[in-house]
């Protein structure tokens, strides 16, 4: 039930639901981004405009690089480390020795700003 | 002996032929080029605008379909150290706050914010946070027209369309080609060359995927200075802004 949830309030952030699940976003150029994972990659999409720098979403782009956990996944091994683009709604932001967290039942994250999108890094709790 | 160098010249002069007309070539008319420099001068001339957008942005899938999203794009900008730009779509919203010395960028829907210490001019700021941070500003090319950030040398093809109305705006259109970019852009006539909408399209892309915004000016508009300051909303909390490249690691502190 808590995996259903998590799963159902990750897709809710897209538009026509899972018109391009599968498919996957490309980046500029046509190389797949994380065909598996493209709905982290959807949520993604990190500009918008700016001709004379290229046509967006491209070529900068984090979730190529990093290691992407989906939302299932999330749920049943929350490697610390691990990135997530989408937390739970019922987490909790606490900060810790000046470092703010979110905290989610037993799983920490750290987020951070990457360029101009929101990312979860898995962490251990903070002391 | 004359007459060969003679033969030589002509046959010199005819092999040029073709080369001398690739040159001078019919794609670009200078006309065209000659108003893009003029808006582009007009723009880097405005000492403060407010410019509001309602655009729509269409992504590529793997499958060579597409599909577009809306979204509504704000700035509000006091040359040359002062700035506010906010993003509003369905798949992001974001602010943006420059101040002078510091630059905020601010999710209202998770309510994380990150700030980092900026330059002391908007141009400055803009290549800064390219560079280090990967992050560009939505129609940051408002801000490129007229500087060597859009080379005018670099279009290889520029054609007058004709002219038109958008919001009752008489406007030319325009169309050029850069890069792997071909631009659409309806330029208020007069005195105030403007560009009232912008359309991109990808066309090293199969499905050739467009960004398209229309543009609504205010050239004297009410700017406070508070307008671009950050003050933090209940309930928001500081991060860190790092850059994409490379493993994005939270640093975290190892108990012994």
């Amino acid at each position: 039930m808590k995996a259903l949830l998590i799963t159902l309030s990750i897709f809710s952030l897209l538009p026509n639901a899972f018109a391009y699940r599968g498919g996957g976003i490309r980046a500029r150029g046509g190389a797949p981004l994380n065909v598996n994972r493209n709905i982290n990659v959807t949520r993604n999409v990190n500009v918008v405009g700016g001709g004379w720098h290229g046509y967006y979403p491209a070529p900068y782009h984090p979730v190529a690089t990093a290691a992407v956990v989906t939302g299932a996944a999330v749920v049943t091994a929350a490697a610390i480390g691990s990135i997530v683009h989408s937390i739970p709604p019922n987490c909790i932001n606490t900060v810790v020795n000046g470092v703010t967290y979110s905290q989610c039942g037993s799983t920490w994250y750290q987020p951070q700003y990457v360029g101009s999108s929101v990312q979860y890094v898995v962490v251990n709790p903070p002391k | 002996m004359q007459t060969l160098k003679s033969w030589f010249s002509i046959i010199f002069i005819i092999g040029l032929i073709p080369t001398l007309y690739a040159e001078t070539n019919a794609k670009v008319d200078p006309e065209v080029i000659d108003r893009i420099e003029e808006m582009g001068k007009y723009l880097r001339s405005l000492k403060k605008f407010e410019v509001e957008s309602n655009f729509t942005f269409e992504i590529a899938t793997e499958d060579n379909q597409k599909f577009s999203y809306p979204g509504k794009l704000h700035y509000k900008v006091k040359r040359p150290n002062k700035l506010f730009a906010e993003l509003k779509s369905d798949h992001k919203q974001r602010q943006y706050y420059y101040d002078g010395t510091s630059m905020t960028i601010y999710d209202p829907k998770s309510k994380f914010y990150g700030q980092i210490a900026a330059p002391e001019t908007i141009d400055e700021l803009m290549e800064e946070i390219e560079e280090n941070y990967k992050i560009i500003l939505p129609l940051e090319d408002l801000f490129d027209w007229g500087t060597d950030k859009a080379p005018t040398d670099k279009i290889s093809m520029a054609t007058y369309i004709g002219e038109s109305k958008i919001n009752n705006i008489e406007v030319e259109q325009f169309v050029i080609r850069q890069g792997n970019i071909d631009w659409q852009l309806w330029v208020k006539k007069g005195d105030e060359p403007i560009p009232q909408k912008i359309i991109y399209t990808a066309i090293d892309d199969q499905v050739r995927p467009q960004f398209s915004a229309e543009l609504k000016w205010t050239l004297d508009p009410k700017i406070k200075t508070n307008d671009f300051e950050f003050k933090p909303p209940k309930g928001s909390y500081k991060i860190e802004i790092n850059p994409p490249e490379g493993d994005a690691v939270a640093k975290q502190k190892v108990s012994p």
